[in-house]
């Protein structure tokens, strides 16, 4: 399952990162999304191109083409 | 002197800080990367000189965009102190910056802010133990409130702090990096310091292939980097539960896109009614009173009592202070409005909307953050286009830029109002309402041309931090007004006065050099005539206006003050009138005033924002921007006059004759295309 199935408010596993953009996978560790973290997608928008996830106690948007890479479960 | 950056993540409070610490005014809000460029300011006390120096937001050394890069760049200098702020609400990432300077042996010393928010949410921070735990003396601040002289006496007292012990702690106790060192050591013939710096994206007298084996352990170091955090942080950092940073309550209102679009577009345009057709005219009258009052008549007065020269009387009166007076007339207007976009801004709204609209901006090659251009186009086209380097991706900054001029800055207001005040009467709001309507969707549908033409946009990111929704810190808002009243009054003393003067002058001296009161018969009037049959088609031949205009591209506020100059006149209401008499020298038919206001909206950019995009974006790009946005104006303005003046058939036969070229012109541009990119400059697709 990826992130844009995950329904929304609930808290998803990150189980693996594979984001084919190096550069915003590299990114999106630094800002704290780390393989076996919880993420929640607390919204989607209009179109479902945009997500807003939290992770690290942090809210982010996060364009969902790069949110697909990154396979999630349910925690 | 002594140079201290400000540096830390975005959104954590160095441009207030730095405002407070410089007495500055630099523009701050709650948004993620308002500051594009490095600012500083040198500040003299009386024991020393310090040069602080405001940089962008970073959050890594591995950087991800220009303005990381113009950080980055100016952090690794060396001679330089560095203070890095810190968000209490976001200290665990916020140390992961920390570690990548220890790392690297760069001096820093740290400090704490957005404390009182972070306390107030239930969260606890044990500072005391977690000076303990990272061998460095971090301290609370609040940015807002924090003065020179405690700074200068607390925190810049000692000039290198202990960073050895911080060092000592982070990679000798931690040993955090010890296996990726001897990973890439035995791999590669590398030496330890240089190791280091190729995990901090400092990738000197590297080969590819070593570059590309130290990326690939990278997310094993971020792993290893954030583990050494976690250990800092045990015991010093409780959290209340489930405590997020950014989202709120009201977001589930906020983030519904109708509550959104309609919420932002009915307060925008009852800002508008109220700040510049209900009280606009009092304060306006009410600010011209008191000026007249205590300055011009005092002055006029004086003057007439010591000359009776008429060329000199004339030129004080009309040449410098009607110029002013009209132009100044707007001022308390413009500057209601900027506590409008002020507020926008601090709430953290704009965050919200760039959320809310990036899926339909994204169909249009723009982006959600591309909402925060146009809201800086609002007051400031220049300032916007300054900010289009927040984006990510060079297509996305260029469309970005040269999309902004059609988004009406404060400048154009005076213009709309005055002319739709004097044709359309009770209408005239919705004539200005229509103009701001209509320079959007100008905006958006060229969007969408150079998007499936020469600008596409690159497959893009928005990776945005949520900032919280926060009460308006009315201070601030104030420091905002006082800001923005003080630039519109420098951009009136300096440019439109000048250019005022050299105007007047040169509607005020005939062909033989002598002085005339006929501007029909002035120098200025018999240039604009020969090129009067260009603007002719839409209804503009009046050489007086081709002045204004051609004027106008320096600044916008020049056209009100040189029809002001024309009509002789010195007061709104007087040039309203003189508008609509015909043997006034500017003077419009209800066709004419609508094609001149449909062109002023789009015809060119000011020349600040002209000199941005040309520095920002070289020389291409600024004449793309200057004469795509003229032939859009010239093409919107022939069919409003033609279809007012000769009604729909003869406009319909315009809009094919458009639309021809509009094809043609689409079609020669995708050839470009074909065989280079036209916009490379020296700053060329870096990120």
């Amino acid at each position: 399952m990826n992130l844009l199935e995950a329904k929304i408010n609930s808290l998803c596993k990150v189980e693996n990162l594979e984001i084919s953009d190096e550069s915003t996978k590299i990114r999106l560790m630094e800002l704290g999304l780390v393989v076996g973290a919880n993420v929640k997608v607390i919204k989607k928008s209009m179109l479902k191109d945009t997500l807003l996830i939290i992770f690290n106690s942090t809210c982010f948007t996060l364009k969902a083409n790069l949110a697909r890479g990154i396979l999630v479960k349910y925690a | 002197m002594r140079e201290i950056l400000l540096i830390g993540n975005p959104n954590v409070g160095k441009s207030t800080l730095f405002n407070r610490l410089t007495k500055s005014s630099e523009h701050t809000g709650n948004f993620h990367g308002v500051t594009v460029e490095e600012k500083s300011k040198i500040v003299k006390t009386k024991t020393d000189e310090y040069k602080f120096v405001d940089l962008p937001g970073i959050y890594s050394l591995s950087v991800f965009s220009n303005e990381e890069e113009v950080s980055k760049d100016k952090i690794l200098f060396k001679n330089v102190e560095r203070i890095l702020i810190v968000d209490a609400n976001t200290i665990k990432r916020n140390l992961y910056l920390a570690l990548e300077l220890s790392e690297l042996n760069l001096p820093f010393k740290i400090v704490i802010n957005n404390y009182d928010y972070f306390l107030k949410r239930g969260n606890k921070l044990d500072v005391e133990k977690l000076n303990k735990n990272l061998g460095i003396v971090a301290k609370i601040i609040n940015a807002k409130k924090v003065k020179l002289k405690d700074f200068e006496n607390g925190l810049l007292q000692e000039k290198n702090q202990n960073l050895s012990k911080f060092h000592e702690k982070t990679l000798k106790n931690a040993k955090y990096l010890e296996n990726f060192i001897k990973i890439v050591k035995n791999r590669t013939n590398l030496d330890e310091k240089t190791i280091i710096k190729a995990f901090n994206g400092i990738y000197e007298n590297l080969n590819k292939n070593d570059i590309k084996f130290i990326q690939s352990l990278l997310p094993e170091i971020i792993k290893a980097r954030y583990d050494y955090i976690d250990e800092v942080l045990q015991n010093v950092l409780n959290l209340k539960e489930n405590y997020v940073y950014g989202a709120s309550k009201a977001d589930k209102f906020l983030l519904n896109p109708i509550v959104m679009i309609l919420g932002f577009l009915l307060t925008f345009f009852l800002s508008i009614y109220v700040i510049f057709f209900l009280l606009g005219p009092w304060l306006s009258d009410a600010l011209i009173g008191i000026i007249n009052f205590i300055i011009i008549n005092p002055i006029m007065n004086l003057l007439y009592s010591v000359t009776d020269n008429i060329w000199f009387l004339e030129f004080v009166n009309g040449g410098i202070f009607s110029s002013v007076i009209t132009v100044l007339s707007f001022l308390p207007q413009v500057v209601l409005l900027y506590v409008f976009l002020t507020i926008l801004e601090d709430s953290g709204l704009i965050a919200r909307m760039c959320f809310v609209f990036d899926d339909f901006l994204s169909k249009l090659g723009l982006n959600g953050k591309s909402i925060y251009i146009m809201l800086l186009g609002l007051g400031c086209n220049t300032m916007a286009t300054t900010a289009t380097k927040n984006l990510n991706g060079k297509n996305l900054r260029i469309k970005s830029a040269i999309l902004n001029p059609y988004i009406s800055c404060m400048a154009r207001l005076p213009i709309f109002v005055i002319i739709a005040s004097a044709f359309f009467g009770s209408r005239a709001y919705f004539v200005v309402v229509g103009l701001y309507l209509l320079g959007l969707v100008v905006a958006l549908i060229f969007a969408k041309i150079l998007n499936k033409t020469i600008l596409p946009t690159e497959a893009g990111e928005l990776l945005l931090e949520f900032p919280p929704v926060k009460n308006i810190d009315l201070s601030h808002v104030m420091s905002s007004v006082k800001t923005n009243a003080s630039d519109f009054t420098k951009r009136i003393f300096g440019v439109v006065v000048s250019v005022g003067i050299i105007v007047w002058i040169l509607t005020h001296t005939a062909s033989n050099f002598a002085f005339t009161e006929d501007i029909t018969k002035s120098v200025l009037y018999l240039i604009a005539g020969k090129i009067s049959f260009i603007f002719a088609p839409i209804g503009l031949n009046s050489p007086a206006i081709i002045c204004a205009l051609v004027v106008g591209i320096m600044a916008k506020e020049l056209i009100v003050s040189i029809f002001s100059i024309s009509n002789s006149v010195a007061t709104i209401p007087e040039l309203i009138v003189s508008l609509t008499v015909s043997t006034s020298v500017i003077n419009f038919t209800t066709a004419s005033a609508l094609s001149f206001l449909v062109f002023t909206l789009l015809y060119s950019p000011c020349m600040s924002t002209i000199a941005v995009i040309k520095k920002d974006y070289g020389s291409f790009a600024m004449w793309f921007c200057l004469i795509s946005s003229f032939t859009i104006a010239y093409m919107l303005s022939f069919i409003v006059y033609s279809t007012m003046t000769y009604g729909i058939i003869h406009a319909s036969i315009s809009l094919i004759i458009i639309a021809f070229i509009m094809v043609s012109i689409i079609y020669l541009i995708k050839k470009i295309k074909t065989k280079k990119c036209l916009f490379c400059t020296k700053n060329c697709n870096k990120y």
